[in-house]
């Protein structure tokens, strides 16, 4: 099978952050992967609102976006500029993207960058293409008759591979850990290696859509103390419950640690919200992180993946987070927690 | 731009909540031998807890503007613990789409189409994101089947105006702790974030009670036959489960927890992770 296989990068508001940036890296990975297995070009789909004077964008590849590109080869990037993507809401950006896509022939793969606007995306695409919609795509493999989709279930503790009819064309969002797990890109691209151009299509909302209004965005007031921590301990529903914290913080203070949690340990009350860690609290990169009961869901891990070490301290073996650790300890956290404060004090107190 | 108004918020409120029964994620779950998929002999099988959420903002919404709570699912027999369980927390009204649940969302999510649309409702609300397939597509794809708008990560739901002009103000949760603020035209598809409010629990008596309250079912089949009508898309289906190989440089340490710890700090110390005693 010939054809395009895109990566679809959403221009963000403000500057492009190293999560956005390996979001469109691994979105772009994904590209190749889908060009290698299905045939075809690979190209980049930039789609951006136009800017607050009326001007124009120019027809050439942003700065940001030559660093994400890297040495990756593409044939075509394009910018695609119109109004209704100023809106950000996902009916607007699909609608656009459909009308895209429907412009260019032969377009069998989209991917766009795994995150809150792209899930929405995915789903309103896949209906309006009539394509195989899949999120959080690990990897994409098979022949152009028989395609195979890789993506994580159950949490992470499961890998499901699924069967696409080969002429299929999938809309496919792409964690950034796809990017993470290849090869960085050695060199800023080249622009004169691919063709730029300015993509414009026809879209409007009379159509179909009824959409919703978006009156604000609200940034969080509080500034982000474990974004900086060099240690942390994090606590996840293995924990037990709220009474024990007061172990795990006794190990924070033994390793001079800040305490952190999952999604499941802030939902509950048992720690405030500003102590969240995964991809809808905050980023970290500590050099110590310590899960205590995590099961290391997708999420979660996302959060703590610049993290130096892992440590993972669980009772179920097959508890995903394993696989994200430098070092485990498979056991029951109230017995390991009390041994480990013991080691570092012991440890402390023994000149060697 | 031009856009309409938001109308009027019904003085009866009609909401369907679409629960899913899922495998208890706390549970360990075992694969079949034949890799095809889960070993489902003594699975503990739950409502999805973002459902449950679902649930718990659908009751409140309705105390609020008043109105009728229905519990939806699809699925085999046992997922009809799951709308008892709704009964017994408040919904008024139950119904069983009763069959294999396709694997796709999207098919999921034109069957559901198929039976919303044989009533007038208000408001859909589901949780964002099941924790067993974990898609976080159902929401999108019904409310493009349906035509109507949807915000997934749902974190608040306001009612504004008076009762001639009232609309849903939704809060939704972006990256990196920000938040969206949205006004939303009914009727909508709401999907709903974990911990918005702590999820009811039955009491045993209500739990009893609802067994005697009758469940509308339909089976999945004749829904299938009828939602065949949409546009084709492609089939996806499951080949093969599997555990995920382990990845480099995890090393596990055994032994009893005492000996495990000092090994760990043994570690850390050399590794300079932490720094070495003087």
């Amino acid at each position: 099978m010939s054809g395009k296989s895109w990566a679809v990068w959403l221009a963000p508001d403000v500057e492009v952050s190293a999560t956005a940036a390996s979001r469109m890296m691994a979105s772009l990975r994904m590209a190749q992967s889908a060009a290698a297995v299905r045939g075809g070009n690979v190209e980049v789909v930039l789609a951006e609102a136009p800017r607050p004077d009326g001007t124009r964008h120019p027809t050439r590849v942003p700065a940001w976006a030559k660093e994400c590109l890297g040495d990756s080869v593409v044939s075509r990037f394009s910018r695609l500029e119109h109004p209704l993507l100023a809106l950000r809401t996902p009916g607007a950006t699909a609608t656009v993207l459909a009308a895209a896509v429907e412009h260019t022939d032969g377009v069998h793969t989209l991917c766009l960058g795994h995150d809150y606007e792209a899930v929405d995306l995915c789903g309103l695409l896949g209906r309006r293409l009539g394509a195989a919609a899949i999120t959080a795509v690990n990897e994409i493999r098979g022949g152009a008759g028989d395609l195979r989709v890789i993506r994580p279930v159950h949490g992470g503790r499961f890998l499901a591979e699924l069967r696409v009819p080969g002429d299929a064309m999938l809309v496919l969002t792409v964690p950034r850990s796809v990017a993470a797990s290849s090869r960085q890109p050695a060199q800023i691209a080249d622009e004169n290696r691919c063709e730029v151009e300015t993509l414009e299509v026809e879209a409007s909302l009379f159509r179909s859509l009824p959409d919703r209004e978006v009156l604000a965005i609200e940034e969080s007031g509080s500034p982000p103390e474990l974004a900086t921590a060099e240690r942390i301990v994090a606590v996840g529903r293995g924990l037990g419950g709220p009474e024990h914290l007061g172990l795990a913080r006794q190990l924070a203070t033994a390793l001079g640690a800040e305490i952190a949690g999952s999604r499941p340990v802030v939902d509950s009350g048992w720690l405030p919200a500003d102590r969240q860690v995964g991809s809808s609290g905050q980023t970290v990169n500590p050099t110590l992180y310590v899960a205590l009961g995590i099961s290391g869901a997708a999420q979660h891990l996302e959060g703590m993946s610049g993290s130096r070490c892992v440590v993972a301290i669980n009772r179920d073996p097959e508890a995903p987070i394993f696989r994200s650790a430098r070092y485990g300890i498979v056991g029951d956290l109230h017995a390991v927690v009390p041994a480990l404060i013991a080691a570092l004090v012991e440890d402390q107190g023994e000149p060697t | 731009m031009l856009r309409e108004e938001p109308g009027p918020l019904p003085d009866f409120m009609r909401v369907c909540v679409c629960l899913r029964q899922v495998p208890d994620p706390r549970a360990r779950l075992e694969l079949r031998t034949d890799g095809t998929g889960l070993r489902e002999d003594g699975v503990a099988w739950v409502t999805d807890e973002g459902d449950e959420c679902a649930l718990e903002e659908a009751l409140r919404l309705v105390r609020q503007t008043g109105g009728e709570v229905c519990a939806l699912t699809a699925g085999p027999g046992r997922a009809a613990e799951t709308l008892r369980r709704a009964l017994a927390l408040g919904a008024q009204r139950a119904l069983h789409l009763r069959g294999e649940l396709p694997l796709d969302p999207s098919r999921v999510a034109d069957l559901l189409a198929a039976v919303l649309r044989r009533e007038a409702w208000d408001v859909v609300i589901t949780g964002a994101q099941s924790s067993d397939l974990g898609w976080g597509l159902t929401g999108s794809s019904l409310a493009a089947g349906l035509g109507w708008p949807h915000v997934w990560l749902v974190v608040g739901i306001e009612t504004e105006g008076d009762s001639k002009d009232t609309r849903l103000r939704i809060t939704r949760e972006l990256e990196g702790r920000r938040r969206e603020l949205s006004r939303v035209r009914l009727p909508a598809v709401l999907c709903v974030q974990t911990g918005l409010h702590p999820p009811r629990m039955p009491r045993i008596r209500d739990l009893l009670a609802a067994k005697n309250t009758p469940i509308e079912t339909l089976a999945l089949d004749d829904l299938l036959s009828d939602s065949h009508g949409e546009e084709a898309r492609p089939a996806v289906e499951l080949v093969a489960l599997s555990a995920p190989t382990a990845s480099s440089g995890g090393e596990q340490l055994g032994g009893d927890p005492a000996t495990a710890a000092r090994e760990l700090v043994r570690r850390l110390r050399r590794d300079g992770i932490l720094p070495e005693t003087t």
